[in-house]
């Protein structure tokens, strides 16, 4: 899915420029590979980083829970951007700064039942090792955060309020979103990505939260994505669903928001089923209807908060409440401002509990302008 | 307002608007250059500050190194401390732009932050849509941020040297000539108020200045909670020499390098508000004397004691406080110049900086102003407490007050050499903390010494006038007017002295200072020829050499022997000084170092080489209290080292004092072989001249200006009259205020004595003869003011250069009296005083008989 800081992204790559119907070339108008081509996903080598293309994450998002019952919410992501096409070899005697990657990494974590939300976040570059993401195996790292490995995925973070140490088991298969491995984001030559999630992860570990050192399970979501170009100048921001359901289904929906308020055709989405199986759900497919609002005391952004989400042709009726109102990231080091939470997923007619899910929007706090 | 003031103040002010204007513009002017010389030192402080801050203001603590820096490794250590929200990886130097071979202070200096610019800056929080980076985009790509020099410059500075975005522009790096890419403009006013900060990538700055792999300090945004713990761990693990300290501490000691030259800057501009204060008393004082048959009525009608003195108070807060708004203003416009003037001094003798902006800011404003009133209160008193002593009775006579009093002239003049006792009693206390607060007020007390002697002189010379009298009519008229008031002429007097005073002061200062230095350079300077960074005027530490350069030159045929200097700046009890390294052994050897106290030149020749010990300079000696034997400790990059003080030199190359080290040591303890200036010595037979070119081959392709011994110790002089330039403002300003007091006495002393003229004309003066008087007595103020005003001036000079000079800086200067310059001077003051009689006596000469006589 294209994430906060796609919008980064793409001010960080060149303009592309190009009209709607335009051939996919193979390159974007900076150099980098487009992600509008077919893409054969192959694991576990296309966990680990992908540098011919411009941007690229690892979003973990999930929910634990300690042994005395405490839920939380949390969310570690890691991004990689890389600065410029074909990296030339530095001269000689070049300073060890120089580089062509830069890696933001946030931290947040949701205390559900002390209704708190804190966050951090991370800024390497390669310099000094800090920062890195191999091409050859799932190995990233921002400063002292780093991620790593394969089934088990571990993760490692710590922060001021909060570390967190997690492994995780894939309960199944990679789910590769989008047709031939394209996910599209908007009309133009290159606005697409290349996108696969890690749908059911079963989680344990430990979480040091408020002077307590817990151990933690849970399930987890894993998104990976990489592009180059991917949005254009129209649209205004994006909400996405991430639903984990106690009947081992998932669903993952992107909502592309034009300024005009319509929702771009290239939204989209997918349902997986109990046995691994992805069907695509086109913008359509879905019903999302925002059932309240909530404004933020941090950025002034008004956000809608909980929402009816309808399939209806896989019989799915559901309402996603969020597990706390502010779990917003306000001005991260790149000048976004995002929600990006935990909520808990009900049968919108028994209002059973049927799951747990992550909710992101962006482009509601201030504009973010392409 | 009550009736009192109205009848007794605004009257005369309404009826003598013309006087009430020179008082007013002299305060403005004494406030007011008192404010801008404030504004200006302040800029000159906060331009170094604001490099401090210029990350961001939520900067709480800093690694700071010394010399080259430190590892950058060391930063993976410092960030992971609990506590440490930002860890900035910064190195500061400085590059050279404009600058044309052989024109020194043709360069601009440009100083240079390299920082984590992919990076944002903490607490900035960037508009949406921004890419991360220090400045968001600005139109830079990253990549050429990072790996193509690229380089965000200030607008100004862009707009001055003609820079665009997307241009590659040259610039000198010390000795070698680097590119830049201009990636983007910062709007003026973003990061602090130097538009000459430039900002790079830390990997850029690297490899511009030759520190690749080396940072020279990093940046803490630390947990505000924890500053005190975070600062305590970092203490044992930052790399050695380097410290961790707050960004208040490095301001401070910036402050405190700057103290010295910026407290007696203040000084100097504050005595132009005393001559200010003079002219408030004065027109107090005559509106006391024009207004006592008023006073007499209604202090019979009633009035209090209180009311009488209230009222004249506050005309003297009325002047006072119109007189320092006005001040305010005047110093707001003339603050644009004074920075210049100050960054410019400040530039050339402590560290580059370029402040464009002044940095306003309340406190200066509130404290002129507060300044101006209390002075003008001050003044205002004594007359006021005149008018209310006086009874009614006595008051009803239209004369009095003058010469009710024919023993005050005495008594002021026995009050005066009090004073100068008690000068000379100051002049023996130390200085507190650095600050020669008892030689400022030795300085006060002389001054208010010579006044208190103006009214017996003013006394004296009316006597003598009148003797004269039988000869010269109009002089004998003069002396009889000037006699007649001798409190107020000797205010006039007073005034015109000071500014005199201040300027004989400051020219015999200079002068002997000048002539010091020079003496000093032509007895040390003995090389041949000199190597310095292009275009700039003195080989600072603000550009290094490699160390090749000396080699290659050291091969030029013709060359018997190279030798070099490297300077750093290093933090020694709470102030920064400068440790500087060369050859001490081939120092003490050629008879260039003048020592004071300490071995003699051949044992530290045998002792100092390769050895822990190291000369100070007397300023260094001064300013620490420390002498020949004794132990001083410095922060090296290994470690706090002890050193032994071998001796104590005489040296003006600056007044934080230096500590000179020998380069073998310097070498080892430092791992620093870069150079600040380069001294050859030619064969003997050689061709200075041949050798020069030989010279600038040799270390070609690399950038640098040759010099030869001459042109080396005119640049001495030249650096020396920069530093001073801003004094001379201060001068014109003291004298023109003088001259306004000259104008206002003469001005009053006409219109009071209307009917005294009105008579004359009656008795058949000519009008020429009237002129002639009111001349004279221009002449008479003229005179006196320069006699004492040379004798304060001499004091004053006396106390400049043997204690406050001495506490301050720890310079030694030897006396030097440039009498002929002096006669001028004085001349032209006098001349001006008899040019500002000639108004008041046009008005003299044109008051109608039969008016003025109307009331006889």
């Amino acid at each position: 899915m294209t994430r906060a800081i796609a919008l980064l992204a793409a001010a960080l790559a060149f303009s592309a420029g190009t009209g709607a119907n335009a051939e996919a070339p193979r390159t974007t108008a900076g150099g980098f590979q487009n992600a509008r081509m077919p893409w054969r996903f192959a694991f576990p080598r296309d966990h680990a980083a992908h540098a011919g293309f411009a941007s690229e994450w690892w979003y973990y998002t999930g929910h634990l829970r300690t042994v005395d019952g405490r839920r939380f919410g949390y969310e570690l992501t890691f991004f990689r951007y890389g600065l410029r096409p074909g990296d030339p070899p530095p001269p000689r005697g070049a300073s060890r700064w120089r580089g062509n990657q830069v890696y933001p990494a946030h931290l947040a974590l949701t205390d559900e039942r002390g209704g708190r939300f804190v966050y951090d976040e991370r800024f390497a570059r390669e310099a000094l090792g800090m920062g890195r993401a191999s091409e050859r195996a799932l190995d990233v790292a921002a400063g002292d955060w780093r991620l790593h490995g394969t089934s088990p995925f571990r993760l490692h973070a710590a922060s001021e309020r909060v570390t967190l140490d997690l492994a995780q088991t894939a309960e199944k298969e990679p789910a590769v979103h989008g047709h031939d491995g394209i996910s599209l984001k908007a009309a133009c030559a290159t606005c697409a990505s290349h996108y696969y999630s890690m749908t059911r992860l079963r989680t344990v570990g430990t979480l040091v939260y408020g002077g307590e050192r817990m151990r933690v399970e849970g399930l987890s979501w894993m998104d990976h994505e990489f592009g180059s170009d991917e949005l254009q100048g129209d649209q205004s921001g994006w909400d996405w669903f991430s639903l984990q359901l106690d009947d081992r289904r998932e669903i993952m929906d992107y909502r592309l928001r034009q300024k005009d308020g319509a929702l771009t055709p290239e939204s989209s989405g997918s349902l997986i089923d109990a046995r691994g199986g992805v069907r695509y759900l086109s913008r359509d497919a879905v019903i999302v209807e925002a059932t309240g609002s909530w404004k933020s005391p941090h950025t002034g952004g008004v956000y809608p908060s909980g929402w009816r989400m309808r399939v209806p042709s896989a019989g799915v009726d559901l309402t996603l409440v969020p597990t706390v109102l502010d779990q917003e990231l306000a001005n991260t080091a790149g000048g976004v401002s995002y929600w990006e939470g935990a909520v808990d997923v009900n049968d919108t007619a028994t209002g059973r509990h049927r799951g747990v899910g992550y909710v992101e929007l962006t482009g509601y706090a201030g504009s973010v302008s392409l | 307002m009550t009736p009192l003031f109205r009848a007794l103040v605004l009257g005369p002010l309404r009826s003598n608007p013309l006087r009430a204007l020179v008082t007013l513009v002299a305060v403005g002017l004494g406030v007011g250059i008192g404010l801008a010389i404030d504004l200006a030192n302040a800029t000159a402080v906060a331009s170094f500050a604001s490099s401090v801050n210029v990350v961001s203001s939520r900067v709480n603590l800093q690694v700071l190194g010394i010399g080259n820096g430190f590892d950058e490794r060391s930063l993976l250590r410092i960030q992971a401390v609990p506590g440490v929200v930002y860890a900035g990886p910064t190195i500061e130097d400085t590059l050279t732009v404009g600058a044309q071979s052989g024109v020194p202070f043709s360069g601009e200096i440009l100083r240079v932050l390299g920082v984590d610019l992919l990076r944002p800056l903490p607490g900035r929080t960037a508009d949406a849509g921004h890419a991360p980076g220090a400045f968001g985009r600005q139109g830079a790509d990253l990549w050429t941020l990072v790996n193509g020099h690229g380089a965000f410059v200030n607008a100004r500075l862009a707009q001055r040297l003609g820079w665009h975005v997307g241009e590659n522009v040259r610039a000198l790096a010390g000795d070698r000539e680097v590119t830049l890419r201009v990636a983007g403009i910062i709007p003026p006013g973003t990061v602090g108020i130097d538009s000459s900060v430039v900002f790079v990538d830390v990997a850029t700055a690297q490899e511009l200045f030759d520190k690749v792999g080396l940072l020279d300090r990093i940046d803490l945004v630390v947990d505000p909670a924890r500053l005190a713990a975070v600062e305590r761990i970092l203490g044992s693990i930052v790399p050695p020499g380097a410290r961790a300290i707050r960004p208040k501490t490095r301001t401070d000691e910036i402050a405190r390098m700057l103290q010295s030259f910026r407290l007696n800057l203040e000084a100097l501009a504050y005595v132009a508000l005393l001559v200010g204060m003079y002219l408030i008393y004065n027109t107090v004082a005559i509106s006391v004397v024009q207004r006592r048959p008023e006073v007499g009525t209604v202090r019979a009608l009633g009035a209090t004691r209180g009311a009488v003195f209230r009222t004249f108070v506050a005309e003297g807060l009325l002047v006072g406080v119109a007189g320092s708004l006005l001040g305010l203003a005047i110093g707001a416009v003339l603050a644009t110049f004074s920075v210049a003037a100050v960054s410019r001094t400040v530039d050339t003798i402590y560290a580059a900086s370029h402040a464009d902006d002044v940095a306003f800011s309340a406190l200066p404003f509130v404290k002129a102003f507060v300044l101006g009133v209390v002075a003008s209160i001050a003044a205002a008193a004594f007359p006021a407490l005149d008018a209310a002593a006086t009874p009614p009775a006595i008051t009803m006579r239209a004369q009095g007050f003058e010469r009710r009093r024919p023993r005050f002239a005495a008594r002021a003049a026995l009050a005066g050499l009090g004073s100068l006792a008690l000068a000379l009693a100051c002049t023996r206390l130390p200085a507190l903390d650095g600050v020669p607060l008892f030689g400022y007020a030795a300085g006060l007390l002389i001054i208010v010494g010579g006044s208190l002697c103006a009214p017996f002189a003013v006394g004296a010379l009316a006597g003598a006038g009148t003797s004269l009298a039988a000869r010269r009519p109009t002089l004998g008229l003069a002396a009889a007017n000037l006699g007649a008031a001798p409190l107020r002429t000797a205010v006039a007097v007073a005034s015109l002295m000071i500014a005199i005073g201040m300027m004989v002061a400051v020219a015999v200062l200079v002068v002997s200072f000048r002539t010091t230095i020079v003496a000093w350079a032509d007895e040390t300077l003995k090389a041949d020829l000199f190597v310095r960074p292009l275009g700039l005027g003195d080989a600072s530490t603000a550009a290094r050499f490699s160390p090749h350069v000396a080699e290659r030159i050291a091969a030029v045929p013709g060359v018997a022997s190279v030798e070099t200097l490297r300077a750093v700046d290093v933090p020694f009890r709470g102030r920064l000084t400068t440790l500087a390294a060369t050859d001490l052994g081939r120092l003490a050897l050629r008879g260039s170092l003048r020592v004071l106290d300490g071995a003699d030149v051949r044992t530290l020749a045998r002792a100092l080489p390769a050895s822990t010990q190291l000369l100070v300079s007397e300023p260094f000696a001064s300013k620490f209290g420390v002498t020949a034997g004794d132990a001083v400790v410095l922060p090296t990059p290994a470690g706090p080292t002890t050193f032994r003080v071998a001796a104590v030199y005489n040296d003006y190359s600056s007044d934080a004092g230096v500590a000179l080290l020998d380069v073998r040591t310097f070498r080892r303890l430092f791992r620093d072989d870069s150079i600040n200036s380069i001294a050859i010595y030619a064969s003997q037979g050689a061709d200075v001249n041949q050798l020069r070119s030989a010279v600038v081959r040799a270390a070609a392709p690399l950038k640098v200006d040759v010099e030869s011994n001459r042109e080396l110790r005119a640049l001495v002089v030249q650096i020396f009259d920069r530093t001073f330039a801003i004094t001379y403002a201060l001068d014109v300003v003291a004298i023109t205020i003088a001259v306004l007091g000259v104008i206002s006495t003469l001005f009053a002393l006409v219109l009071e004595r209307r009917r005294e003229f009105g008579l004359l004309r009656y008795l058949g003066v000519t009008t020429g003869g009237v002129r002639g008087t009111v001349l004279t007595e221009a002449a008479g103020i003229g005179l006196l003011g320069a006699a004492l005003g040379i004798v304060v001036g001499m004091l004053l000079a006396l106390l400049l250069i043997f204690v406050i000079n001495r506490q301050a800086f720890g310079w030694l200067i030897e006396l030097h009296v440039p009498w002929a310059f002096l006669a001028e001077t004085v001349a032209l003051v006098v001349a001006a005083a008899i040019a500002a009689g000639i108004f008041p006596a046009g008005v003299a000469a044109r008051i109608r008989t039969a008016d003025a006589v109307r009331t006889e």
